[in-house]
């Protein structure tokens, strides 16, 4: 208590400092949740549709450099679970903003909202006809012979399976960003998933792929206490408006599922969870075999270090599976969607990417 | 005081009172008559007092250490629920989840569908399943649309192949 009372005028500020900082966060609060509760907009990168098919458009980001990387540049995000406006987050936090303001031609493929009437889309009909119609317009569009790919998580699987089977694909550079390939390693999902007993014709049957709320929970079980992290952080920095900015968007995006067709994952729980044939050679789509090695591009992988999702190994898989040469693989800070779309993603990732790109797009 | 020590002072003081706040509520509940509730509230709410002078003299740090260790205790349930659920006897336990609640499910759809489909068709509205036909044949004609784009596309190419091909000077 001496020690106590020595320390008096400190705990006196501290506790000063305490009260201080939580009249700020409740008056941060009502002004974010209760005054203003609106999320802020996503996906303000000005763009022009310039392909659809049904549901799945394609997008072409507005030039706003004097000059253009030769080569397009393809994003390819995952197919179903979520929206992939987080790719073009916030205007100063977004990804397709960061490579356009680079000088990339950045077209962007969306799959929609996947509902029951999607239930027969699967990996065959995505490589044989969306995947290369997409690229064919693109080379169009651009006036160019090849392209830069980048697939990101299960749009990663989606452009392996494209290069698997085209060894002359029109594809400069490839790009996986968090992409499983080492299903084995695939961390929760790979128990569940990969289970002998899971019951993919029943839910398929029932529902005709995975409805958005049961792909809900099953994301929400992988992390437990991921809203309660999430929420506690906010907690303390809610003083910080450009934090709770991030917060709002991350959250609503987090929050906003969409289903997957039943076809792909059948295909995906089959194949890849529970044989893990994609990395053992064994994938075939009509009847054609997915050869990793016909992948003979320079290529980036990236990974994120607390990945829960698809965990360092599974990405890094890809590395060993594939021909190319001149290959680079980096295990990134962060989290699965954080290391490239989070707070860090413009200092770390986006930087790097590019001038890994840019080294390679030598006329 | 080091950090350390002012957290390992302050985690001990946080077990203390969770032993006697949990000792509290279990002997609250134990006894044959339930005790009169404000009057347990206000016993709470003195060891919850009690304990927070504690931890204000522990060091000015308090409130730092109190929510270091609040997002430590998340991480680490985090980690302890990854290994329960990481096991194969949880994955078994999931697949079995989804087929009793499928099961259950077919059965109460099986059982309600044709009543709900027979309402609507009185009300001269379409049923869902009707409605997931009709989406079906749409998404059909958007890739036979879809289809057919392509292949005048590939037309145009050959011909303007063909037209680069041809002599100027025939």
């Amino acid at each position: 208590m001496v020690n106590a009372m020595a320390q008096a005028p400190q705990y006196a500020a501290a506790m000063q400092q305490e009260l201080w900082q939580n009249m700020e966060r409740w008056g941060s609060w009502v002004s974010e949740f209760v005054v203003n509760p609106a999320d802020p907009p996503m996906g303000q990168t000005p763009k022009d549709l310039v392909w659809r098919r049904g549901k799945i458009t394609l997008h072409r980001y507005q030039q706003q450099t004097a000059t253009l990387n030769p080569y397009p540049y393809l994003m390819v995000p995952w197919l179903g679970i979520s929206r992939p406006y987080i790719l073009d987050m916030l205007p100063g936090h977004s990804m397709v903003e960061y490579l356009v303001q680079q000088g990339h031609d950045v077209y962007m493929l969306d799959w929609g909202e996947i509902a029951e009437e999607d239930k027969d889309l699967g990996i065959e009909e995505i490589v044989y006809k969306i995947l290369p119609r997409a690229i064919d317009e693109i080379l169009d569009l651009s006036h160019a012979e090849q392209i830069n790919l980048n697939g990101f998580c299960l749009g990663g699987v989606i452009t392996n399976c494209y290069l698997g089977l085209n060894p002359n694909a029109p594809v400069k550079n490839y790009i996986a960003i968090v992409t499983p390939v080492d299903f084995d390693q695939g961390g929760l999902f790979k128990v569940w998933l990969g289970h002998e007993a899971f019951p993919v014709e029943l839910i398929v049957e029932r529902f005709g792929g995975i409805p958005p709320h049961l792909m809900g929970v099953g994301f929400k079980m992988l992390r437990p206490t991921g809203d309660a992290q999430a929420y506690s952080g906010l907690w303390s920095n809610l003083s910080k408006k450009d934090y709770v900015t991030i917060f709002k968007a991350m959250n609503h995006w987090a929050n906003d599922f969409v289903g997957m067709p039943g076809r792909f994952f059948t295909q995906l729980q089959k194949e890849c969870y529970y044989e893990n044939k994609m990395l053992k050679g064994e994938l075939r789509l009509k009847g054609q075999r997915v050869d990793l090695k016909h992948i003979r591009q320079p290529m980036f992988v990236a990974a994120a270090a607390k990945d829960h999702i698809v965990p360092p190994l599974a990405a890094e898989a890809l590395m060993q599976a594939v021909s190319s040469t001149d290959k680079e693989y980096m295990e990134l800070p962060g989290g699965h969607i954080s290391v490239f779309s989070g707070r860090q993603a413009n200092k770390v990732l986006w930087p790097q990417l590019h001038d890994w790109v840019m080294a390679r797009s030598g006329a | 005081m080091s950090a350390q020590s002012t957290n390992d002072g302050f985690v001990n003081l946080w077990q203390d009172f969770l032993q006697q706040s949990s000792g509290f509520w279990s002997q609250a509940a134990a006894v044959p008559k339930p005790p009169d509730p404000s009057e347990a509230w206000k016993q709470f709410f003195g060891m919850w007092t009690d304990f927070w002078m504690k931890a204000m003299t522990q060091s000015p740090d308090t409130f730092k250490d109190a929510q270091k260790l609040w997002m430590e205790q998340l991480d680490t349930t985090s980690k302890g629920l990854e290994n329960v659920m990481g096991t194969d006897a949880y994955g078994a336990m999931v697949s079995k989840f989804f087929q009793e609640q499928l099961a259950w499910q077919d059965k109460t759809a099986k059982a309600a569908n044709p009543q709900i489909d027979g309402a609507l068709r009185a009300m001269n509205l379409p049923s869902r399943s009707q409605i997931d036909r009709l989406f079906e044949r749409v998404v059909g004609i958007e890739e036979r649309l879809d289809d057919l784009e392509t292949d005048s596309r590939q037309i145009r190419r050959t011909l303007r192949k063909m037209t680069d091909t041809v002599p100027t000077d025939c």
